[in-house]
């Protein structure tokens, strides 16, 4: 199976005016460094015109409230899990008296 | 019966939307900057555009440099980048940026030999064991006795699916599954040509056996392992094989029209999330060094794992193949914090430290079963020699332990009595679960 495009896409039309100065509320500031690690070596500037495909990840409106049922349904199917698990020996040791049971009856 | 306490695709989409107010700001900023086409992931918490250097170098406020990985791959990465201070709130990470993180298969290399077995190797000694388990290599019949699942027959075949991630170029090939199913697992030998092939950004997949140009290239040992091991173990669980952005790393050609992303975990992730329908155990054999992910994208990388969770998926990763680093291996460089101090520290594996997965160790031998442990030059069972091969395992500088670990790792700690302290924080820690190497 080919990949499939997943992507809604949506065309935002604006005036572009390439070369002008970073237009913006507020001043520019670092927001990330990270140093590159052993075995990479810089090797020169990119090519001005190599294409990039940059990803911009957005601040998630309520993971804390995700992370919560996702906690909660594990804790859920462990409880589950357990019970079912203590279910079944239950009625193995129930089978098994009335097996020793019907057992002794037929040895009398 | 209780009903499933896990979230919905459309459940998780609405929790994991960004407030209007972040993606108004975020769009107004991209358009003052000319930039008009724009796609989303489903949640819209990913902004996906396709920009040149020179725009991307204006819209971060950064440089983009051409890095060379010691083994020739080359990437091109911005180590700083800006934003107007009023975005900072709003956006958690942009890639290609910062991320040195590489998807990492085992690797073997080898000088003077040690013989085989190496010690601290136990073979079966129960008569059960004995008669399928050995030390020389381990079946599917093996698995199958030693973790009792021998003679279970599956009940929902028709609702549960398991999946596995390629990445690399590498390819799980029918012929070669075929021919290991049909000495090893007769009953499932259909399962070869069964399983489904799902391309993201290029793949690739192939139904023919191996050329002999990617026989000597050394491709698909991974995807072999993987395939080979998921359907001896799991047939007849219908397989899902996903090939993730598998053309070799490079400097994306312009010419091409189509950039890589070069963060396959990223495109895998957002393909992935994109889905209504996926298998509910999804394995991973690759990761890398926590280190050379910077921290807030680890998070949200880690966070697309916990949404797949929420929805009831389950994402196991190998938990790596250097123990805590190589350093009793092959490269104690391999030890050494990237935070500018060069202090020689265990160095944790992400995806494996991320608190919403399941990192899985290695083990050797049977009765007892131990952590794997192969000493560096040691002969194996095949006549050929091999590099130092452990169980990975760490603690996470990234990721605070989760409660789920809080019964077993103070123990743990404790009872290391000191030793190797200093060398480790005690975050996540992975694995949480041990099982023997199918290799």
């Amino acid at each position: 199976m080919l990949g499939v495009s997943v992507f809604l896409t949506v065309a935002v039309a604006v005036q572009a005016v390439f070369g002008s100065p970073v237009q913006s509320r507020t001043a520019y500031a670092v927001k990330e460094t990270h140093r590159v690690p052993r075995k990479w070596v810089k090797m020169g500037r990119a090519p001005a015109d190599k294409m990039l495909n940059l990803q911009i990840g957005v601040k998630q409106g309520q993971f804390g409230e995700l992370e919560r049922h996702l906690y909660e349904g594990v804790c859920y199917s462990s409880i589950e899990a357990t019970e079912n698990v203590i279910e079944v020996l239950k009625l193995t040791e129930t089978n098994l008296q009335s097996l020793i049971r019907a057992t002794l009856a037929m040895a009398r | 019966m209780i009903p499933s306490q896990h979230l919905s695709y459309e459940e998780v989409n609405e929790l994991i939307k960004p407030t209007d107010d972040a993606l108004d700001l975020v769009h107004e900023w991209l358009e003052a900057n000319g930039i008009i086409y724009a796609s989303y992931s489903p949640a819209m918490d990913w902004i996906n555009i396709e920009i040149n250097v020179m725009t991307a170098e204006r819209l971060l406020d950064a440089e983009y440099w051409v890095f060379q990985h010691e083994d020739g791959t080359e990437v091109i990465r911005a180590p700083e980048w800006s934003l107007p201070k009023h975005l900072h709130e709003h956006v958690d990470a942009i890639q290609p940026t910062t991320s040195f993180m590489r998807p990492v298969k085992r690797a073997d290399v080898a000088a003077a030999p040690i013989p085989w077995p190496y010690p601290g190797l136990h073979d079966a000694t129960s008569p059960a064991l004995k008669k399928v388990c050995t030390i020389n290599g381990t079946t599917p019949d093996c698995f199958s006795t030693l973790y009792q699942t021998k003679g279970y027959v599956q009940k929902a075949t028709d609702k549960n699916r398991i999946g596995f991630n390629n990445f690399l170029g590498e390819i799980p090939i029918r012929p070669d599954t075929k021919q290991f199913l049909t000495r090893y697992r007769p009953d499932a030998v259909s399962g070869a040509s069964e399983y489904k092939f799902v391309d993201i950004a290029g793949g690739p997949s192939q139904n023919g056996g191996l050329t002999p140009a990617q026989a000597a290239s050394g491709i698909s040992v991974e995807a072999n392992l993987d395939v080979q091991t998921i359907i001896g173990m799991t047939y007849p669980i219908p397989v899902t094989a996903f090939s993730t952005n598998g053309t070799p790393p490079e400097i994306p050609d312009a010419a091409a029209g189509n950039p890589p992303g070069n963060e396959p975990y990223l495109t895998w992730i957002n393909y992935v999330l994109a889905q209504k329908s996926l298998p509910q155990v999804i394995s991973t054999s690759y990761g890398d060094d926590e280190q050379t992910v910077p921290l807030d994208y680890a998070k949200r990388v880690c966070n697309g794992f916990a949404q797949l969770g929420a929805r009831g998926i389950s994402m196991i990763f190998g938990s790596g193949d250097g123990g805590v680093g190589d350093i009793a291996g092959n490269d104690a460089e391999a030890c050494i914090s990237n935070d500018g101090k060069n202090t020689t520290k265990f160095i944790a594996s992400f995806p494996p430290s991320c608190p919403y997965i399941t990192a899985v160790g290695a083990t050797q031998g049977f009765e007892p079963e131990t952590a794997a442990s192969r000493p560096a030059n040691s002969y194996g069972p095949d006549g050929k020699v091999h590099g130092f091969y452990a169980s990975g395992s760490g603690f996470s500088e990234y990721f605070p332990r989760p409660s789920y670990q809080d019964n077993v790792v103070p123990q743990y700690v404790k009872s290391l009595n000191g030793e190797h302290k200093g060398l480790f924080n005690p975050g996540k820690s992975s694995p949480l679960h041990s099982r023997k190497n199918p290799d």
